[in-house]
């Protein structure tokens, strides 16, 4: 378990922020870039000091600048996997791996009998004499998360994890971290600009802006109730579970959506607010999904209007303010929610 | 005008440049040609051309093995250790390079001969004397060949990506071992390069050396030193011999190098 409260001064660039993570949770920190994110991350893995607050894994001080105590980074029982995953180049994915075991006195026939092991179980074995040059950018992501996992840590750091991907490889990847990351049994904190990669890897999420949480909360809460309009536009999508067909992922629930992409298995059905339109009348025209629902509540800001739906499928929609008085849209109306297939995204879960 | 004949040098400069390479390449062509092959193997395999080699082998190794020892920790000091003063320690570091090395001596003469500021100490503490001996030709050498290494390694240290051995920190390596089994292979290339260099400067030391260390067979004269006996004592052909040897060094070392050096634009 993760357990910070923690403030840092960077010269102009203040940070305060505090996350509780238990073991075998996932926190994600979501934010734009200057947020902090990183700093959070850095500051848990020892390599930046904090300047105020307390910082205790599984119960230790790793951090305390009134009580003067400062456990070093190769102390904490952290892993990390840094943003472009920094695996060193002229050691194969084996001895990368292998690292923090020799480092903590483990001799190369066992540290390397494990960290193949390690290797074997996120599915990149066969690729253990590969020097990182010679990897794909997925198999490098399994790597630096072996190296992080190899040592067992108790807390377990992830920088951008998928940022260095390419966007093909991404949702499988993805959906692959998620496994990985359940069945880690200590405590995930996972830095993301991205509120796909929190719905699908996180259980809770912290946003920070200008060095300030603006948000936290359970994942499903924070991305269906934003409390600010800027919380909104961050991360502010309507996430369904599923189970894809070919063009249709079947709700859990009963409900069915109409996909553009030919999907299969298990996937989440992103629909971004914006995506939603608004009609009085059924409309007609088969490439369309539509549900009835009724008006939850409805929040002006500037001359967008955020619209709470609820019904078999509830739903977050964002419109013109002027779509809102054409419609004569009040709260407790009866409207149709309309989203197109091709505004469907899905990305396996 | 054409875009090709702006594009072709202006013909004076093709003339300068012609005339300095053939500055650069006529005295090579001379000491190959003026070379007596016949007496060659004869010349180099002399008890004296021996001597002088295995000397010079000897003390620049020496040489090189101390500019390592010392002068890896102070490119990293430089690199990365801020203080007061560090643009003066570094020019400090670097003056030898620049220094004729002929001052070099002197100046080594004045700090550790037996008289000198510190060699008094060291001959009354342990006995030992730098000067007119093999450990003075060392010392010497490593004067003027460590500012080489240090710079080169100091260069890599500072483009090197720090972030890799905040990785080798989170995995559990103390300060040493990421040092060892981080850093120091990723700066390899350089700290051979600069290793090489150092020692080819060592090779060809002869002021600094003569100056402090003299000329004496079989403990300070190293092969520039015999070269220069040589000529001097009208020994011409052993001189070449000895010349092409140190030659066919330089050009090995050239080679080692090109990677660094003959990068193609």
């Amino acid at each position: 378990m993760l357990d910070a409260t923690l403030g840092i001064t960077l010269g102009e660039f203040e940070l305060d922020a505090s996350l509780t993570v238990r073991a075998g949770e996932v926190l994600a920190l979501v934010g734009p870039n200057g947020a902090g994110k990183t700093t959070v991350l850095r500051a848990v893995a020892g390599l930046q000091p904090i300047d105020r607050g307390r910082m205790t894994i599984d119960g230790a001080v790793v951090d305390d600048p009134d009580a003067g105590t400062l456990v070093p980074t190769e102390q904490r029982a952290i892993g990390v996997v840094f943003q472009d995953y920094l695996l060193f180049p002229h050691l194969s994915a084996l001895d990368n791996v292998a690292f923090g075991l020799r480092a903590r006195g483990r001799t190369r026939l066992e540290a390397q009998a494990s960290a193949r092991r390690v290797l074997d179980g996120l599915g990149v074995g066969e690729r253990a004499d590969a020097k990182p040059a010679d990897l794909s950018g997925g198999q490098a992501q399994r790597v630096a998360l072996a190296r992080a996992l190899a040592i067992e840590p108790r807390v377990l750091l992830l920088d951008e994890p998928l940022a260095a991907l390419d966007p093909g490889a991404r949702d499988s990847i993805r959906r692959d971290l998620r496994e990985h990351l359940r069945r880690f049994n200590g405590a995930t904190v996972l830095v993301s600009h991205d509120s796909v990669d929190a719905a699908v890897l996180a259980d809770k999420i912290v946003i920070l802006d200008g060095g300030r949480v603006v948000q936290s909360g359970p994942v499903s809460e924070v991305l269906a109730r934003p409390r600010s309009r800027y919380v909104a536009d961050l991360v502010g999508v309507n996430l369904f579970e599923g189970d894809a067909d070919g063009n249709q992922v079947h709700i859990d629930g009963g409900e069915h959506v109409v996909v553009a992409d030919y999907v299969h298995g298990p996937v989440f059905v992103v629909i971004a607010p914006r995506a939603i339109a608004l009609s009085n009348e059924e409309p007609h025209g088969s490439a369309r999904n539509h549900w009835p629902t009724r008006i939850a509540g409805i929040e002006t800001v500037g001359d967008r209007a955020r619209v709470r739906l609820v019904g078999r499928m509830s739903f977050v929609a964002e419109v013109t303010a002027a779509s809102v008085a054409d419609l004569g849209l009040r709260e407790g109306q009866e409207v149709w929610a309309i989203v197109k297939a091709t505004e469907v995204g899905t990305t396996p879960r | 005008m054409s875009r090709s004949t702006r594009r072709r040098p202006p013909a004076l400069a093709m003339v300068a440049a012609t005339v300095a390479l053939a500055f650069f390449l006529l005295p090579l062509v001379g000491l190959v040609r003026r070379a007596d092959w016949g007496s060659l193997w004869e010349d180099l395999s002399s008890e004296h051309a021996l001597t002088a080699l295995r000397l010079s082998l000897i003390c620049s190794l020496s040489a090189t093995a101390l500019s390592i020892a010392f002068g890896v920790p102070l490119a990293w000091v430089l690199a990365r250790a801020p203080f007061p003063g560090r643009a003066l320690v570094r020019g400090i570091v670097l003056l030898p390079m620049v220094l004729p090395p002929v001052v070099g001596g002197v100046a080594l003469l004045a700090a550790f001969s037996r008289s000198g500021t510190v060699g008094e100490w060291l001959f009354d503490t342990f006995g030992v004397q730098l000067t007119f001996s093999t450990a003075g030709v060392i010392a010497a050498e490593t004067f003027v060949a460590m500012p080489f290494l240090v710079i080169t390694v100091e260069g890599a240290l500072r483009t090197f990506d720090t972030r890799y051995e905040d990785a080798a920190a989170t995995l559990g390596a103390r300060r040493w071992t990421v040092f060892r089994r981080v850093t120091l292979p990723l700066i390899a290339p350089s700290l051979l390069a600069g290793a090489v260099l150092a020692w080819a400067r060592a090779l060809g030391e002869f002021g600094a050396t003569i100056t402090f260390a003299g000329n004496i067979e079989g403990r300070t004269q190293t092969l520039p030193l015999a070269v220069y006996l040589a000529r001097e004592g009208g020994e011409t052909s052993e001189a070449i011999a000895l010349s092409l040897v140190l030659l066919v060094v330089s050009l090995a070392v050239l080679v080692a190098l090109r990677d660094r050096w003959f990068v193609r634009a």
